[in-house]
């Protein structure tokens, strides 16, 4: 009879306190924001979309080689030796122009080793959080903001001095080979230097 | 019935549905605003600017468009009749609810006895429903609800005996004229403790009567998706949904019609006497009836945003072991009170 009595007072006790929790809460202010006018900042380290900076990309290719699913496309042309391009983060001056970056992010897996393995720490984790689009085809962004006419500029340049190396290298008296050598030592030698981008073959990589 | 008198009880009864629907979208607007804010949310903030006053408006447009889909294996016109019941149920209950001195639809000697009596009519359009499905979770639902609110209508009738002891009479209109003159005579308050707790009974017993939380066992997202209305679309979806909100209004009505002094201000400085104006008496009147329904409507919906629902067992239990033999022992002590007192 006594726990019948306790029973229901404390009922009735334990109502008015949850009443009164829920009442405290209906004039605390809310956690919840308005999406989309105003939006959470989120954490710096958050995976969204990716951006590359194309003044700050030194065109090295390493996010091209390390992607796993093969969805960046990277193409670059060599600058003249008296453009000055600015500095890279690495301290190294910037050689390369940026012709072409690619992300495919229909295919894209957020695994984040491109950002980790960017030279020039061009490649961030800084895109908007909204990725929707209306076609596939517009999940494929680029990162270039270069005119198709400086471009072309930029490879008609190219193709010159391609043809004037060509030129001089004809012209160039072919070189003495070393009687009695181990003929393919030399070969080895020589390809990797034909190919070095120090010299200045200015190949579209 | 003279033609007058058709037109009449036409224009009173095209007013309580217009007032029941006015009623629902604000009601639906604030219960969502509440629940939001209790749970640290804003609702609806976009439909119609100003906090998305105009969103239960909009959602009644679209139940308006919606197509009317009836089921193939539902008995039809059982299906089809089933929300015009259980709305009419309500509808019909309003009739002797007083919003004003002069605002009744019909002063019934009864008034309390019809209105237990007609309320009764939910149950059936319910049951209706769940029946004509011919879904297993309708079923269930309309079992539940109808085991429940029959239960429940014992101690709501019970609590509801305190007051018409009190004052001796079963019309709406005398039982609120005789609690005039402030707050201190309302039954609430006049026969102490027992007006209290005879009003705690009702209030707990028609929260079960209108299937609303913590006793919303009808409805069970987790177990019978939406219990007897699960198969219904459109506009008699919306009919259930009425008559859920209509009910809130009607429960309230009655808390305040019998314990809370009806259409009687809480002071009697607040009041304009009837001879002086009776216009602004019976304006006056409708705006301390529908204000004092509305916060107790308020008080449901804050109720819903903080108890967990009861298992049926506990609902049982709360009914025939809690609510039951309280208002009987407060029946007993209130006859005597008034035999002794010599009314």
């Amino acid at each position: 009879m006594t726990t019948y009595f306790t029973e229901i007072w404390q009922g009735i006790v334990s109502i008015l306190i949850g009443m009164k929790v829920t009442f405290s809460h209906l004039f605390k202010p809310t956690i919840t924001v308005q999406y989309p006018h105003e939006t959470l900042d989120m954490n710096v380290r958050t995976r969204a979309r990716l951006v590359n900076y194309e003044d700050e990309c030194s065109v090295c290719q390493a996010c091209v080689r390390v992607c796993p699913v093969n969805i960046i496309t990277v193409t670059g042309i060599r600058a003249d030796k008296d453009e000055d391009l600015g500095l890279l983060a690495t301290g190294k001056p910037k050689k390369m122009h940026l012709t072409e970056f690619d992300i495919d992010f229909s295919k894209c897996l957020y695994c984040g080793l491109c950002v980790e393995s960017c030279e020039g720490l061009s490649l961030r984790w800084e895109g908007p959080q909204e990725d929707s689009t209306f076609t596939r085809d517009e999940m494929n962004k680029t990162f270039v903001t270069m005119p198709e006419t400086e471009k072309i500029r930029l490879r008609m340049m190219d193709e010159e001095r391609k043809k004037a190396r060509a030129a001089a290298k004809a012209a160039r008296p072919p070189r003495v080979k070393k009687a009695g050598g181990d003929g393919s030592k030399p070969k080895v030698k020589d390809k990797p230097k034909s190919s070095e981008p120090d010299k200045e073959d200015g190949a579209t990589v | 019935m003279t033609t007058l008198g058709l037109i009449l009880v036409l224009a009173f009864t095209g007013g309580i549905i217009g007032f029941i629907s006015l009623f629902s979208l604000v009601a639906i607007w604030t219960e969502r605003k509440l629940s939001a804010h209790m749970q640290d949310r804003l609702g609806p903030m976009e439909t119609g600017g100003w906090h998305g006053w105009a969103q239960t408006v909009a959602d009644m447009l679209k139940l308006l468009f919606k197509e009317d889909i009836v089921p193939d294996a539902a008995d039809k016109p059982l299906f089809k009749i089933a929300p015009y019941i259980v709305l009419s149920g309500s509808i019909a209950a309003f009739a002797v609810l007083p919003f004003g001195a002069h605002l009744i639809g019909s002063d019934l000697n009864i008034g309390v006895y019809y209105l237990i009596a007609v309320s009764s009519l939910v149950v059936a359009g319910i049951l209706m429903a769940g029946w004509a499905s011919s879904n297993k979770w309708a079923l269930y639902g309309a079992m539940r609800a109808a085991a429940q609110m029959i239960s429940y209508e014992i101690p709501v009738g019970l609590s509801l005996l305190v007051p018409i002891l009190i004052f001796g009479t079963l019309s709406m209109q005398g039982l609120v004229s005789v609690q005039s003159g402030g707050f201190w005579h309302w039954s609430l308050f006049s026969h102490p403790p027992f007006g209290l707790i005879a009003f705690v009974i009702y209030f707990w017993a028609s929260l079960a009567e209108v299937n609303r939380t913590p006793f919303d066992l009808p409805e069970g997202e987790s177990e019978i998706v939406a219990g007897y209305h699960v198969e219904y679309s459109g506009m008699r979806w919306a009919m259930f949904y009425l008559a859920e909100y209509a009910n809130m209004f009607l429960v309230s009505g009655v808390a305040v019609a019998l314990f809370l002094g009806g259409w009687n201000a809480p002071f009697s400085f607040l009041e304009v006497s009837h001879e002086a104006s009776p216009l602004w008496h019976n304006l006056l009147g409708f705006f301390w009836f529908s204000s004092k329904a509305f916060l107790l409507v308020l008080v449901q919906q804050w109720l819903r945003w903080t108890l967990p629902r009861f298992r049926v067992d506990q609902l049982m239990k709360v009914c025939w072991k809690v609510f039951l033999p309280f208002s009987f022992v407060n029946i007993l002590l209130v006859s005597l009170w008034v035999a002794l007192s010599g009314k």
